[in-house]
């Protein structure tokens, strides 16, 4: 064997391990220290809240994760779910007549698959718009989806004159308050979707591309990946995701609203970067981002039960997601050195 | 100051935090109070009336909960409610429909619930409102104004953050009362202004450029947006009557120094305690309280100035 | 037969005249030495040749048919490979996934196409082997030494069976070895009856494997000869501008 090339050494290397780790090992940690402290926290029904209460933000952040390591961002997902939200409440009150009737009348209207299509519809047609922005019109990712932030969120408010739609048939509201055996509807479907956009990412081809384009765009065309139709794909995703979380939130709430999603682009954001993908593009992963998803939401869960303040509880949030990052960070240039 | 007196001093708030969350002996009592958005003072005034109401019933452990303007975290607090087993909650929902499965959630786990200001939609078993009407609020406005400009006057209203029901129905009660009146009352321009000072200020400005002759009225949903719009007409030299709506403390300043013509009472702190001794009162006693209780919101002019509830924090 | 012909091949970025009307002719079985001073535009004919952007004017012909390549895909689909300057490696993919970048080997399930990992692996494997390069398929191209990494870009020209492969200073940042290998590989493409572009800056390796030298200087041709008509002295005057012309 030629002496060029060291062989990779066999000692324990804990710092890459760290690396690897470091949200699942920190939220190990927090379920831990919240156990300790609150012995509530364990409850299972307590527990089972934290996952539905994450499992909204979380499927849009398992499309924020496609966007992100392609080294782009979307600021607008928040607004996009006002929008989709509304639109599939229209669409399942059959209009705006009966746009605040609750009981009766709530069941009429039209079958909530419908509802759930016009919601996926109108978030897949906002991610296509943007992605045609960015790739066709060659605007930054982060301007255009700054526009969309304002765009859709005026559009949701003209659409819906300002008020809510609310009061929803138990068909439709099944799928946000709903349990399948002890399980709620949204953890069942965030699981899964995470366990979908997983294999698509690790083990198809456009998986492979989506990191390739992050890792170096140009080479990526060079090499014959259509950049392009790559970045527009992953923008349709998360317009996607945004779509059902829309009509998951609306089920949960049973009311869409002009001004719901406000600031969810920062959760989803968060819950991305805290599971270890980088900004930059091209490094991360869905499990990654489950675990970041998990992380936040474990940490105001805990925080509350244990009643610390609101204000002290962003400013650790804000800490937290500093410090996840800086550690990767550091442990990632340990492992290197 | 040094940057370790800096870190102690957020350890040691931290650390007051945590400690004053302890629970403290001879308490029978855990009552949860679940605010729609601490960032707004309206609200901060509420919970410390609910704090101070606590404090004089004694026996009370309070739980201060904040939905950082947001539906699903408020809701997601509720939740913790319920799983900490409290005796009680006492909300102000940030949104009325929105927050009605959370609630329902807190009811079906045999928690009594208080709600103030807003109530929640559609939801049975509710122990008990008390509010002001956000809609009389708007017409208290409204009357004012007749009152003010007998013969009809020209009117800039200032609407609130689009969606949001105070926004809603503040505008409503305004054109409930001047609707029927519009030969004489003329609304020459109504924007929103998010209830922000700053674009109370700036989208002001842009409507009196706009406008051949000042308008006599400003009428603004919230003390925020007519702040902002003083600002601008004192800088313009413009003599306008502007009414604001909340009574908060710097615009109870401003009416008494002359600034703002008048401001809304809703006496947030009034509701807080009554909603809290009725919750106490069925904890402890059993008793059923009134269903609905609605306080009615008034003006504050200078003449009645001592009327508001938040005087005492002027100086 | 030529199999690959440039006509007045023109090239501007904004007022950088690149290229300046260029003509050149490539056959079957010979090996073509691109030669030319730091910015002579080297780099840029063959960007245009692999269709990394077309010509501000000039045409192309492949096997005497006009082409025009609106994407590097189409050039590649055409026979021609390239081993770019700056090898377009994707730094955060592993060896075989680069090798295999926008042609990977898939597996049928069902309806679905999943990576065949393995499979990828296995072959950069052989590749690396085939390279006499001590490159393993599962390391990250981030962490790999010079060398490396132009044995990633170079084991994806194997992957097809092209009519013509282009390397533009394939042996910049390798040891006098691996130097040997390449400049080996290329005998073995050339005998296989590819025609191949090297671009270098190495007297020595132009002068050892090709068949022809063609020198640019300031976008503009001023050499293209038998590689026994001329020798590395009237090479590096005419690179330097001490020749005018030959
Ligand atoms: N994308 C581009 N935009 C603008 N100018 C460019 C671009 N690519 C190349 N150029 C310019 O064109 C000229 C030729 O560059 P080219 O890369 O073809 O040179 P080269 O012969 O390959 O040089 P080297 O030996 O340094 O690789 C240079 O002046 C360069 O600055
Ligand atoms: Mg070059």
């Amino acid at each position: 064997m030629n002496k060029d090339t060291p062989e990779p050494d066999n000692r324990p290397d804990w710092f890459g391990f760290a690396a690897k780790y470091a949200a699942p090992i920190f939220l190990l940690g927090l379920v831990l220290i919240f156990a300790l402290l609150q012995p509530n926290f364990l409850h299972p029904l307590n527990l089972l809240n934290v996952l539905r209460q994450v499992s909204i933000s979380g499927l849009i952040a398992i499309g924020m994760t496609f966007v992100i390591l392609t080294a782009g961002i979307d600021l607008s997902v928040g607004s996009l779910v006002a929008l989709a939200g509304l639109v599939g409440a229209y669409v399942s009150k059959g209009g705006l007549d009966n746009r605040f009737a609750i009981g009766a009348e709530a069941a009429t209207g039209n079958p909530v698959i419908y509802a759930v299509l016009a919601a996926v519809a109108v978030g897949v047609v906002g991610g296509a718009l943007q992605g045609a922005a960015i790739t066709r019109l060659k605007v930054p990712p982060f301007v255009v989806t700054l526009g969309g932030l304002s765009v859709f969120r005026g559009a949701a408010l003209l659409f819906s004159g300002g008020g809510p739609i609310s009061g929803f048939s138990p068909q439709y509201t099944w799928w946000g308050q709903g349990r399948i055996g002890i399980v709620p509807v949204p953890v069942i479907l965030f699981f899964s979707a995470a366990i979908v956009a997983h294999v698509v990412l690790k083990h198809t081809r456009f998986g492979l591309h989506v990191y390739s384009v992050g890792g170096n765009a140009a080479a990526s065309d060079l090499n014959g990946v259509s950049t392009r139709r790559v970045t527009f794909m992953v923008y349709v995703i998360v317009g996607f995701f945004c779509g059902l979380a829309s009509f998951l939130l609306s089920a949960r709430l049973n009311s869409a609203e002009a001004v719901a999603g406000m600031g969810l682009e920062l959760d989803v954001i968060a819950a991305v970067v805290i599971g270890g993908t980088s900004l930059f593009g091209g490094v991360g992963s869905i499990f990654g981002t489950v675990v970041g998803a998990l992380l936040i939401g474990v940490l105001r869960n805990g925080l509350v039960l244990m009643n610390v303040s609101s204000f002290v509880q962003q400013i650790v949030i804000g800490l937290i997601l500093i410090a996840a990052v800086a550690f990767d960070q550091y442990a990632a240039s340990r492992s290197r050195a | 100051m040094s940057k370790f007196k800096i870190a102690s001093g957020i350890v040691s708030a931290v650390a007051a935090t945590l400690i004053s969350a302890a629970p403290v002996q001879a308490q029978d009592l855990k009552i949860v109070t679940s605010m729609p958005s601490l960032g707004f003072p309206f609200f901060v005034h509420m919970q410390n009336s609910l704090n101070a109401e606590a404090e004089v019933l004694g026996g009370i452990e309070v739980i201060n909960q904040d939905g950082q303007n947001s539906a699903p975290k408020q809701t997601a607090e509720l939740e913790a409610a319920i799983i900490n087993q409290v005796s009680g909650v006492v909300i102000s929902p940030l949104d009325s429909i929105a927050l009605a499965p959370g609630v329902k959630q807190v009811i079906d786990a045999g928690i009594p619930v208080m709600t103030i200001d807003r109530r929640v939609d559609g939801v049975d078993g509710v122990l008990g409102h008390v509010g002001a009407d956000n809609v009389i609020g708007g017409e208290a406005q409204a009357n004012l104004i007749i009152d003010l400009f007998p013969d009809g006057a020209t009117i800039v209203n200032l609407q609130g953050q689009p969606g949001a029901s105070p926004a809603i129905d503040r505008n409503k009660g305004v054109h409930n009362i001047l609707d029927s009146m519009s030969d004489k009352y003329v609304f020459v321009a109504e924007q929103t202004a998010n209830f922000a000072r700053e674009e109370g200020a700036s989208v002001t400005e842009s409507i009196l450029a706009g406008l051949d002759s000042p308008p006599d009225v400003i009428v603004a949903a919230n003390d925020d947006m007519a702040l902002g719009a003083l600002q601008v007409t004192q800088e313009q030299g413009l003599d306008i009557v502007i009414i604001g709506f909340d009574a908060l403390p710097e615009a109870l300043a401003s009416v008494r120094d002359g600034g703002l013509t008048a401001t809304i009472e809703q006496t947030p702190g009034e509701q807080s305690r009554r909603a809290l001794q009725a919750l106490v009162d069925h904890l402890r006693n059993g008793t059923t309280p009134e269903p609905l209780v609605l306080l009615e919101p008034f003006a504050i002019t200078k003449d009645n100035i001592e009327k508001a509830e938040r005087l005492s924090e002027l100086n | 037969m030529s199999i690959l012909e440039l006509n007045g091949i023109t090239k501007n970025f904004g007022g950088i005249h690149a290229l300046a009307g260029v003509d050149m002719s490539l056959e079957r079985g010979q090996v073509l030495g691109l030669m030319g001073d730091n910015g002579a535009g080297k780099s840029t004919l063959i960007k245009i040749i692999a269709g990394s952007f077309p010509p501000t004017s000039g045409t192309i012909k492949l096997n005497e048919k006009p082409v025009t390549f609106g994407r590097p895909r189409e050039a590649r689909d055409a026979g021609i490979e390239v081993v770019h300057q700056d090898l377009a490696l994707c730094d955060n993919l592993t060896a075989a996934m680069n090798v295999f970048l926008g042609r990977e080997l898939v597996r049928k399930v069902g309806p679905f196409r999943f990576l065949n990992r393995a499979a990828m692996n296995e072959q950069s494997a052989e590749l690396f082997a085939d390279l006499k390069s001590e490159t393993r398929p599962k390391d990250l191209v981030r962490q790999m030494s010079g060398g490396q990494r132009q044995a990633v870009a170079i084991a994806r020209t194997r992957l097809s069976k092209p009519d013509i492969v282009i390397m533009d200073e394939p042996t910049a940042a390798i040891s006098v070895r691996q130097v040997a290998e390449v400049l080996d590989l290329i005998r073995r493409l050339q005998d296989a009856g590819l025609a191949v572009i090297l671009i270098s800056h190495r007297m020595p390796d132009v002068f050892s494997v090709c068949d022809r030298v063609v020198v640019l200087r300031r976008g503009t041709k001023v050499a293209d000869k038998p590689i026994g008509e001329t020798s590395p002295e009237e090479v590096t005057g005419l690179i330097i501008g001490a020749i005018e012309a030959a």
